[in-house]
């Protein structure tokens, strides 16, 4: 009982290792996502530009024919950016900020004004813009996550490794006296969700665990690492040609990181 | 002077500006605003309240995959797959919106009648009551020669609704209940085989290779969860070779990815068999005694030859020779079609399929295929007489005589699927059939019904659902009750149960829940097997449970009673039969393997393409609004679409996007094109969410076919 | 300026004062009474000598339950306990009809904002007084004053619209929760207060 009363928790970095030889693209993680976080259906007629998939699942290939073609699936969210953060260093209304207890980039859509300019400066196009109020179908706001707000119109989101669960296993380590977290002990909604187990989250500032070891293998990369964002999700893979294509900028057509 | 100017007014209004900009109003009026700028009362606040987790199994598919509930109060807010026992399922997209089922937009509220000639309109249970009892009275008292049928789809074999269904079509001179269609569909084939009436469960988990015809492994099949966690990464234990023209999600994972031209799955089989036997990589006098060396199966396997069979599928000989051997000497293999998925099973198909299964000596051995009680005996102990089926009753659409059928009962209400239209309609009587659809969502089926039931939704009533093909402990689940149905809904046997009693053929029938909770009281009285429980994964004991009741209350909330060792149905030899009712069956696997399924009949210049139906599980956008995430909104998976090969594409002068009519010599369909390079070049594939052909486009001699001579046409 | 000018100037200085400073905080606000006239003393004095806790409670992941249901009103009013209106009220209206009673929460906060009192309460063991005031010990519940525009309360900003000499219960804006976390060296990042 008596670390309770310690100010402040041990600075941790939160971080994702998502292992792409073992996503098979099912989108479970997306619509987990939506769930936990109250992201709102889009008119159709609106076209996929204007939708709102805090996490994407790319269909990515390796550009050859039949029947040497080959797609793997790369799940991206906010890769929270870690010494260099675009978002934050543009957003006009300190909307967006760093916490440096946990090193999750957190969106304030309370505060933004909707100028977009992060998701101008957002090289992962991970950032979504509310175009309209949300709506759901008669009866089913009842079933809501009241864990997370709901966002009015003219606000961007995006991805904040579910802070709602963050705030519930703080809360409950807190009613059992405790400040830390156990390894475990919180899980966003992606991880939770994917059947193969290919998203693994933890502290990447903790050397013993899993998603430490897995981000300094061999098979870990990042996206768009030269940009130098220092981002805290990383990728495993064992096929040459995805960590080529990480690395490099867009091309045009569906094989493209983002929309 | 008493006259005020104008400069006064100015000098007060300025007076007023410095005085008010000194006082609170404008600031405190400012940050109020912003607040209720920030509060529009058309904002959803959710509702607030206690959480608490509960435990069921999702009802969208066959699967019925665990979940772990997150409940707000009463109301349910998100689903989980349960990791810890993966062998329970783990919930897909579809299951992770399971709980918004019940505020789809479209649900259907109240019962819907049609009046002839005219559209479903909205009525009453009354009105609905009078057509189906006024039919079931006729059909009960009827006296030879008439021959009109009471036919009920939507059988689940095992659970205690479809025994207690059977138990009232008993009264009925002429009826059928047939099943829903599933996974195991190719395994039943293997059934026929073999003497004896027994269920066939392939032990997919304990295999150490997979040959698989098809399946779509990582894309709904079996217990989804299970398969995923199996095959899904590159460091699995259980080598899986997949047959399958286009590079699906499972092929793409596949140690060995074969892909055959459509329609020669039977050919390769033989090929197959061809070479097990003449290489001599296995030994049929040990594998399969009763097989003897002239019989006409060991003769048609000798008529496909490497070399043949190279020809018809469109692999090189040294491929077959070296699948042959990779499939008897690294396993044996257990040998999977895919069963229903997008189709009937070709039973002409699957007999050379499980031929193989024969071959390689899989039945009645761990990895391979298991003989467990059959669904017409208690899964606790022995025949019960409630389950043996009338006299009258038959089991198989093929075996009702066609335009028989007077009143057609549809299960529509979860996910289980349904035999397609094209093959039910012919048994329909030309003008005196009356079908009466049980749905909760307009589905497909519900839009062709004369009588429409609105059915309860997962989370709204106890539904008791049956295993899956890997399932090879005996178990019951049920799908909990999570929140209070609207008044009003029907599930299949109490909407029969009410129907009869109207009409006087039955005075008080047990209801769906009575009959599941007498079932649980017997299984307790047996004192047989364990209860998991699903919150952490605990087994406990049958005879650990004081009460029935209590056991009742257990598995209502999510958790599973599995017997890990029922008595093991062996008899002293299993006779490998083809001929089943129907001698035919040699002719017909020669003609399937020959003739690629008949599509070698057919011109290549009246139908140049070959249309193809998607196998996988479809997210159809419509369930939930959120599924659109990975539909539209992503361009993850695709909707009602048709996908082609672009090299295929540019010849026929199509574009991605635009509208194509696709004819096959049965139908025509119009629906948009999506170029992949996933797909072989010259076929067609057609994913279709509603899971049902409504166009007719897949008819052929098997009543529905999933592969078929095609062309297109720009629309 | 002339005389006439001053005294233009001067009269709509001191209207606008005065409206601004006394009229403006009077019309902003409208008395809403609650449902139920609710007496803490009576609970928690002698007679039923509960504590804030008993009513208030934490459940076992750490969550606040707020405002008792009717259902724990229920446990001992399942009949009339006392003679007054209030009880009668309760009964008759809520306890009976098994009805959530809909009080006008003074302490309530926007949709977005993420307060966990566990953590106050139980880490930072501060008591109920410091936000809630003496409400425990009050004999009746006073009028709900509800803020024209906004729809808050008259708490959040605080009795006095200048905010001067407030004591710590008076004022539940945001700047008052930062002024007390950096006061105290406390973790104060957006996402930990805000959903």
């Amino acid at each position: 009982m008596s670390d309770i009363k310690k100010p402040q928790t041990k600075p941790s970095r939160l971080g994702m290792v998502i292992d792409i030889d073992k996503c098979n693209g099912c989108g479970s993680c997306m619509v987990a996502c939506a769930v936990e976080n109250n992201v709102p259906p889009v008119p159709q007629a609106a076209g996929e530009r204007k939708a709102i998939t805090w996490l994407k699942v790319y269909r990515v290939s390796n550009g050859q024919e039949f029947p040497n073609h080959r797609t793997v699936f790369i799940p991206v969210s906010c890769q929270q950016c870690g010494t260099h953060t675009p978002c934050v260093s543009v957003c006009p209304q300190q909307a967006v900020d760093v916490d440096p207890q946990t090193g999750v980039v957190g969106q304030m859509p309370e505060r933004c004004l909707g100028c977009r300019y992060c998701m101008a400066a957002c090289p992962y196009h991970a950032r979504y813009f509310n175009w309209w109020d949300p709506v759901w179908p008669a009866g089913m706001e009842k079933a809501l996550n009241p864990a997370v707000s709901p966002r009015m119109r003219g606000v961007v989101e995006k991805c904040n490794f579910c802070h709602g669960r963050y705030h519930a296993a703080r809360a409950k380590a807190a009613a059992e006296g405790r400040t830390e977290l156990a390894p475990g002990e919180y899980l966003p909604a992606c991880a939770e969700a994917c059947p193969t187990g290919a998203i693994k989250f933890g502290d990447l500032a903790d050397q013993g665990s899993e998603v430490s070891q897995m981000a300094s293998g061999e098979q870990a990369f990042r996206l768009l690492e030269s940009l130098g964002t220092e981002s805290k999700v990383y990728y495993l893979t064992r096929q040459p040609w995805v960590r080529q294509l990480a690395a490099t900028p867009l091309k045009n057509g569906r094989e493209e990181k983002h929309g | 002077m008493a006259i005020i100017s104008r400069r006064d007014l100015f000098r007060f209004a300025g007076g007023a500006a410095v005085g008010t900009m000194l006082s609170p109003l404008p600031w405190k009026l400012l940050d109020d605003v912003s607040i209720w700028t920030q509060n529009w009362s058309w904002i959803p606040k959710p509702p607030k309240g206690a959480v608490s987790f509960k435990y069921t199994n999702c009802t969208l598919c066959g699967s019925g995959c665990a979940a772990q509930v997150r409940c707000i109060e009463a109301e349910p807010v998100s689903l989980a797959g349960i990791r810890s026992d993966i062998g329970l399922g783990f919930l897909c997209p579809l299951g992770l919106v399971a709980h918004h089922l019940r505020y789809h937009p479209d649900r259907v509220t109240q019962p819907l009648v049609r009046a002839k000639g005219d559209e479903l309109k909205p009525s009453s249970l009354d009105d609905a009551t009078r057509v189906v009892s006024g039919k079931l009275q006729r059909l009960a008292q009827q006296t030879q020669p008439s021959d009109s049928y009471l036919a009920i789809l939507g059988n689940r074999p095992g659970t205690a609704g479809s025994d207690a269904l059977l138990a009232l079509l008993a009264r009925f001179p002429h009826a059928a209940y047939v099943g829903c269609p599933n996974d195991g569909d190719g395994v039943s084939v293997l059934g026929s085989m073999v003497e004896g009436d027994q269920n066939w469960a392939l032990d997919i988990a304990n295999s150490k290779m997979v040959l698989s015809f098809g399946a779509p492994l990582l894309e709904g099949w079996g217990t989804s969860g299970r398969m995923l966690a199996q095959f899904a990464s590159s460091d699995r234990k259980t080598r899986l070779i997949h047959v399958e023209p286009n590079c699906s999600l499972t092929a793409r994972a596949a140690d060995v990815w074969l892909s055959i031209q459509p329609g020669s799955e039977a050919a390769l089989a033989l090929g197959l068999a061809n070479v097990l036997i003449e290489a001599k990589l296995v030994d049929p006098s040990v594998t399969c005694p009763d097989l003897e060396v002239d019989s006409p199966y060991r003769k048609l396997v000798a008529e496909f030859s490497a070399e043949r069979v190279a020809g018809l599928t469109g692999l090189k000989p040294e491929v077959i020779t070296q699948t042959a051997r990779a499939i008897a000497q690294e396993g044996p293999a257990l040998v999977i079609s895919r069963g229903y998925v997008s189709g009937p099973v070709s039973r002409a198909e699957e007999l050379a399929i499980q031929g193989l299964n024969f071959l390689l000596g899989n039945l009645d051995r761990p990895g391979g295929a298991l003989a467990r009680p059959s669904p017409s005996q208690s899964q606790v102990a022995g025949p019960t007489p409630a389950s043996q089926p009338g006299p009258g009753v038959v089991r198989a659409l093929a075996a009702i005589p066609d335009g028989s059928v007077e009143l057609l009962i549809v299960d529509a209400s979860s996910g289980n699927d349904l035999p397609p239209w094209a093959a039910v309609q012919p048994k329909l009587s030309p003008d005196q059939a009356v079908v009466v659809v049980l749905a909760g969502l307009p589905t497909a089926w519900a839009q062709r019904a004369d009588v429409v039931v609105p059915s309860p939704v997962f989370g709204e009533a106890i539904e008791e659902l049956p295993g899956n093909v890997d399932d090879t402990a005996n178990s019951l689940r049920l799908s909990a009750r999570l929140v209070d149905p609207r008044p009003g809904l029907f599930n299949l046997l109490d909407f029969v149960n009410h129907t009869a009693v109207a009409a006087g053929l039955a005075t008080s029938p047990v209801s769906y829940e009575d009959a599941a909770k007498q079932k649980v009281a017997a299984i307790h009285q047996a004192g047989i097997g364990n209860v998991v429980s699903p919150a952490d994964g605990q087994a406990k004991a049958v005879t650990d449970y004081s009460s029935s009741d209590e056991l009742w209350t257990a598995l209502a909330g999510g958790a599973r009673w599995e017997n890990a060792a029922p008595e093991a149905i062996k008899p002293a030899t299993r006779r490998f039969s083809l001929a089943g009712p129907d001698s035919g069956d040699v002719e017909r696997m020669r003609k399937a393997a020959a003739q690629r399924g008949g599509l070698a009949d057919v011109a290549p210049s009246e139908y140049p393409l070959t249309v193809v139906s998607a196998e996988g599980r479809a997210y159809d956008s419509k369930v939930s609004p959120l599924l659109a995430k990975i539909t539209w909104e992503s361009g993850l998976h695709a909707e009602r679409t048709c996908m082609i090969n672009p090299a295929t594409a540019a010849k026929q002068g199509v574009l991605a996007g635009t509208t194509v009519t696709v004819q096959t010599p049965s139908g025509s369909l119009d629906v948009p094109v999506t170029l992949s390079e996933e797909i072989m070049p010259g076929v067609l594939l057609l994913e279709d969410p509603t899971g049902e052909d409504q166009s007719g486009l897949m008819t052929g001699t098997d009543a529905t076919c999933r592969v078929m001579p095609g062309r297109l046409e720009v629309a | 300026m002339e005389l006439r000018g001053k005294i233009g100037f001067l009269g709509g200085l001191v209207l606008s004062l005065f409206v601004g400073w006394w009229v403006f905080p009077l019309a902003l606000y409208e008395r809403v009474e609650q449902p139920l006239d609710f007496s803490h003393k009576v609970h928690t004095g002698e007679q039923a000598g509960m504590s804030c806790e008993d009513c208030h409670s934490f459940r076992e992941d750490g969550s606040f339950a707020g405002i008792p249901k009717v259902e724990n009103c229920t446990g001992c009013h399942s009949e009339p306990q006392g003679k007054t209106v209030a009880e009668k009220v309760l009964y008759q209206e809520y306890v009976s009809k098994n009805r959530e009673i809909p009080w006008l929460v003074y302490a309530q906060q926007p949709e977005n904002v993420y307060f966990s009192h566990v953590q106050h309460v139980k880490r930072a063991e501060i008591a109920c007084e410091r936000c809630h005031g003496a409400h425990g010990k009050t004999d009746t519940l006073r009028p709900f004053e509800r803020n024209r525009i906004s729809g808050y309360s008259r708490d959040i900003w605080g009795r006095s619209i200048s905010r001067i000499s407030r004591a710590s219960w008076e004022g539940a804006k945001m700047d008052d929760c930062i002024d007390c976390h950096a006061e105290r060296g406390v973790e104060d990042n957006c996402l930990l207060c805000h959903k």
